[in-house]
């Protein structure tokens, strides 16, 4: 894993330099350590994690992060932070605009993940198609380590840049189940991404105001595969949702909330070992 | 046309793989490695089939092949060509006195498969590469043959069996037949065979007196219906013409079906004995539900002991599942499939995991994009093999280790015919992991079919 050696500060030094212990390194070592963590623990979200309920994706975020576009037209911008394990060094910040015309959902995203020296960014586009009956897109995402500077020019290195192809399908099956399939790194080029993201099936079964799903993450190449089950409910603006994850055992909880075309969701998830990880976004248009 | 009855039969093969287990190649291809097969699909009269494809890897150079397939009322024929193409070959097939005289591939059945025509896997009833009608066309050895009388009622042949060249006469008077097959360097065999109805028996044996015998019934019970089939004989008998695929000598299978509008049910029971301390069993239980829009569900279990193959070492206890579920719209399919082997009950300690989604979206004049994505994990030692259908065959792609697999399919019309693209990636843990390791492989393909008269 590429980012994880970079961050751990082994990749990054001279030959022969001295490791001197001190903030610079220590952050490495905990910021390297917890990614390490990231990555075996299997979480299925990366540089574009909105806090949402896995069973119903809606948002520009979502749809870059995935490739499961909604059914919402309209233009929508979508912020969001994410804090892992409650990691200040180690934290996301996104920002994405879509839009929807007719049957057509596209998005544009740029992410920042971790500090200038170790950190990195990412650009992210999706484009797919959506209607009642299901929906598919593609993703596209390219990462460059912050490290190499705001220059233009930089994104063409070969070292420090990567990109990632990938999408998702939905399908209505009837009776309020929808189906869904999502792999986001089919292709990929580059550095590696931070985090393997192999295919994710789920179902979800909706009526009336409550969502039920069940998902499962195929093995990664250095992971076993992890299931996710989660309960959404919805009354008016206000939208609430439980998740449960395996492999450790783990649970997180959400909030949304629409007024006037401003949505607000927040979520935590909690790791038995690693700590909390908070999600927060601000979002206009579209629907909590 | 014909690429869509590949679909369909690749449909049918992950069906069936659903029904028993994931497909794999029969016993005579080497375990581990890329197996390719043939649908046998038929050519109306008086058309012509032309195709012209090309293959390769990344950083490789393309591998052509050609192919011609034609039928006229009395002359039929396929010929294919191209470098290391294991599909490469032809028949030529003409009316000859009272008869049909052919050269080319053989893949001949007499009775229940015992001296020619076996079937690949101990548990099934019927070769699926072996005889008429089969859906695949196989590739027992290479000859020539004439075929006299209504529904082959005598059948000669000389050919090229392996590293074996055999001669054999099979004759057949209503529901009796009996075969002489003998062998160039010494070596005879005879079949005798009744079948009559849905009843078919067959007893064979050799020079030395090594014997086998096999009778296989199928009988209604109710709307359900049962299929029965016992084998027994003498380890020591070996198919002249294809030993790799003398099977068991003893095995007891049986087959239970139902089915109704809606529910599709299948439990299959096997035991066999290659030889004295080489046995094997299988249990299997699956249920479709169809669904509305021509969806389906399909959930099956299924538990294993013992050795698969004569050749293979024994794989031991297995124990798997799997779930597979198709839905969505003429004009855009899903469908999800999860599989999962292990050598524990209940599947635990997994041995193969597969999980794969493909969607794929139809358009006018037989088009269509499909892209298939899997995740596998495979342990070493053990063997998993995904079903790829191109426009002119079936590949059983062999995969091992963890890793990714995608295929990216296009048909459309062009050229006067219909084009075939198709791009796969692959990724497998370990090495260059994740970016990508293995090199892109392509597909291309035209395809004409046109009536000559």
């Amino acid at each position: 894993m590429r980012r994880a050696c970079v961050i751990t500060g082994a990749a990054a030094l001279p030959p022969g330099a001295a490791v001197v212990p001190g903030p610079v390194l220590l952050a490495r070592l905990i910021a390297g350590v917890a990614l390490v963590a990231l990555a075996a623990s299997h979480a299925r979200a990366q540089d574009f994690s909105p806090p949402a309920p896995a069973g119903t994706p809606a948002g520009p975020l979502a749809l870059i992060e995935r490739g499961l576009p909604d059914t919402i037209s309209g233009v929508r911008i979508e912020a969001a932070t994410v804090r892992w394990f409650g990691l200040p060094d180690l934290a996301t910040r996104a920002l994405a605009l879509g839009g929807g015309w007719r049957t057509v959902r596209g998005a544009v995203g740029i992410s920042q993940t971790g500090d200038p020296e170790l950190g990195w960014s990412a650009f992210g586009l999706a484009l797919g198609v959506a209607e009642r009956e299901g929906g598919a897109a593609l993703r596209v995402v390219v990462r460059r380590d912050r490290r190499l500077g705001p220059a233009l020019g930089s994104w063409r290195s070969s070292s420090g840049v990567g990109v990632e192809v990938g999408g998702g399908v939905c399908v209505a099956a009837g009776a309020g189940l929808r189906l869904w399939a999502s792999a986001p790194q089919v292709w990929a080029r580059g550095e590696s991404p931070p985090l393997e993201r192999p295919l994710e099936i789920g179902v979800a079964y909706g009526a009336h105001d409550a969502t039920l799903w069940l998902s499962r993450g195929a093995p990664a190449s250095d992971a076993a595969a992890d299931h996710e089950a989660g309960l959404a409910l919805r009354s008016g603006p206000l939208a609430l949702w439980a998740a449960a994850r395996d492999r450790p055992l783990r649970g997180g909880i959400g909030v949304a909330a629409g007024a006037r075309g401003l949505v607000v969701r927040a979520a935590v998830e909690s790791h038995p070992a690693l700590g909390e990880t908070v999600r927060l976004a601000l979002g206009l248009g579209g629907a909590p | 046309m014909r690429a869509a009855l590949i679909a369909v039969l690749a449909l049918v093969l992950l069906a069936a793989s659903a029904a028993t287990d994931s497909p794999e190649p029969p016993p005579e291809a080497p375990e581990g490695v890329d197996y390719e097969a043939e649908p046998a699909d038929s050519l109306d009269a008086g058309s012509v089939e032309v195709g012209f494809g090309a293959t390769g890897r990344a950083g490789e150079g393309p591998r052509r092949s050609r192919r011609v397939r034609f039928s006229d009322r009395t002359f039929d024929g396929s010929v294919r060509e191209g470098e290391r193409d294991p599909l490469a070959g032809g028949t030529l097939e003409t009316d000859a006195a009272t008869g049909r005289l052919g050269v080319g591939r053989l893949s001949p059945r007499w009775g229940r498969g015992l001296v020619l025509g076996a079937a690949a896997e101990p548990w099934s009833r019927t070769a699926s590469d072996r005889g008429a009608g089969a859906r695949f066309r196989g590739r027992a050895g290479r000859g020539a043959w004439f075929r006299a009388g209504q529904d082959r009622t005598v059948e000669t042949l000389y050919g090229r069996f392996g590293k074996a060249d055999l001669a054999g006469a099979h004759a057949r008077l209503g529901g009796l037949g009996a075969g002489l097959l003998a062998r160039r360097r010494g070596g005879t065999q005879a079949s005798v065979s009744l079948a009559r109805g849905s009843a078919e028996s067959e007893l064979a044996m050799d020079r030395a007196g090594r014997w086998r015998a096999e009778g296989a019934l199928e009988r209604p019970l109710g709307r359900r219906k049962l299929a029965v089939r016992a084998r027994g004989g003498l380890p020591g008998f070996q198919s002249l013409a294809e030993p790799r695929r003398s099977g068991p000598a003893q095995a007891l299978a049986m087959e239970l079906s139902d089915e109704t509008e809606w529910l599709r049910a299948r439990a299959i029971a096997a035991l066999w004995r290659f030889r004295p301390g080489l046995s094997g069993a299988r249990a299997a239980l699956e249920v479709e539900r169809r669904l509305a829009q021509h969806g389906s569900l399909a959930l099956g279990f299924e538990e294993q002991h013992g050795a698969r193959r004569e050749s293979a070492r024994p794989a031991g206890f297995r124990q798997g599942w799997w779930g597979e579920w198709r839905g969505g719209r003429p004009a855009l399919g899903l469908t999800l499939r999860h599989e999962a082997w292990g050598e524990r009950r209940f599947a635990r300690g997994a041995v193969r995991t597969l999980t794969a989604a493909q969607v794929e979206a139809r358009g006018p004049a037989g088009s269509y994009v499909r892209v298939t994505h899997c995740a596998f994990r495979v342990r070493s030692g053990e063997s998993l093999y995904l079903p790829e259908a191109s426009s002119d065959r079936l590949v059983l792609r062999a995969v091992t280790g963890a890793g990714r697999r995608t295929r990216i399919e296009l048909r459309a019309p062009g050229a006067g015919g219909h084009i075939y693209a198709a791009l796969s990636l692959a990724t497998n843990a370990g090495g260059e992991a994740r970016t990508g390791a293995s090199r892109p492989q392509w597909t291309l393909d035209w395809t004409r079919r046109a009536r000559t008269r």
